[in-house]
């Protein structure tokens, strides 16, 4: 499969103190290790199974993902914005690779 | 390869070999001594709040003596979900998400899945919301539970049926 593309929405810009809405979406197969081949054989599970927000190096949100998430994975969560800075996403395959993405946010 | 199948991660994955290996001349212990190993104790997320239990006891386990408060979750699902595959979810914990007053965690559990556990979110004070959307895969017909751990320790649940026409997760 290609590497998994991430992708990230949201506001450039931000009054300080404001919460803005972070949309993120992931290409991957997320295949959840129950399904068989046509030979009976059980898939082998590979998902990611992880998401790590930071702003400024400061962990802001996380999650844990099963295999109940769908393919191709969209999130969207709040954070609150306090000055300006970086913020840092990161996936965590099965595999153990990370796959990361970064936006600047401003205050105006 | 049941035992394997149920592992929730390459680390269980991992750790259940090793603990198969050693296990093979103890059957009696059989295939819940790796559950006892001490490596699981730093992955909370795969034993105790439930990758693998049924949903009962993974929301009994986390939630203990605390006290669970139904209702205040506001949990947006279809109620007729047409693709099990790609169900929307938003959650929205009302909060005012300050430092002494905010949600920690949390937790979709499945009534119908293979795994109980959909998925854990964990917030801090600076989160400013705790509101979150994903899509979610549902074998069948069944309940959402969501279950929010809050900062002072108690925990809100809510439950909603969706119905789903064809399921998702199968093969």
């Amino acid at each position: 499969m290609a590497t998994p593309t991430p992708r990230v929405r949201m506001p450039a810009t931000a009054k300080a103190g404001e919460t803005i809405e972070i949309k993120t979406l992931i290409s991957h197969e997320m295949e959840s290790g129950n399904r068989k081949d046509k030979d009976g054989k059980v898939i082998p599970r590979k998902i990611i199974n992880g998401f790590e927000a930071k702003f400024n190096g400061k962990q802001v949100f996380k999650t844990v993902w099963h295999p109940a998430i769908s393919a191709n994975p969209f999130m969207s969560f709040f954070v609150k914005v306090p000055e300006a800075g970086t913020f840092e996403f990161a996936w965590t395959d099965d595999d153990g690779s990370v796959y990361k993405s970064e936006q600047k946010i401003a205050i105006g | 390869m049941s035992e394997l199948q149920r592992t929730s991660n390459r680390r269980d994955f991992v750790i259940a070999a090793g603990a198969c290996a050693l296990t093979l001349t103890s059957a009696a212990v059989g295939p819940r001594a790796e559950e006892k190993a001490p490596l699981l104790d730093a992955l909370p997320e795969a034993k105790a709040a439930g990758a693998t239990e049924s949903w009962e006891t993974a929301i009994n386990v986390l939630t203990g003596d605390a006290k669970v408060v139904d209702g205040r979750i506001i949990l947006e699902l279809p109620e007729i979900a047409e693709n099990g595959n790609v169900v929307p979810m938003t959650v929205m914990v009302p909060s005012a998400m300050t430092a002494n007053d905010f949600v920690r965690s949390l937790r979709i559990y499945s009534t119908g899945n293979l795994r109980p556990l959909i998925a854990t979110f964990r917030f801090t004070p600076d989160s400013g919301k705790a509101v979150v959307s994903a899509r979610i895969r549902l074998a069948k017909s069944q309940d959402i539970v969501a279950l929010a751990e809050l900062g002072d320790g108690t925990f809100l649940r809510r439950t909603k049926n969706v119905k789903v026409t064809i399921g998702g997760c199968g093969g």
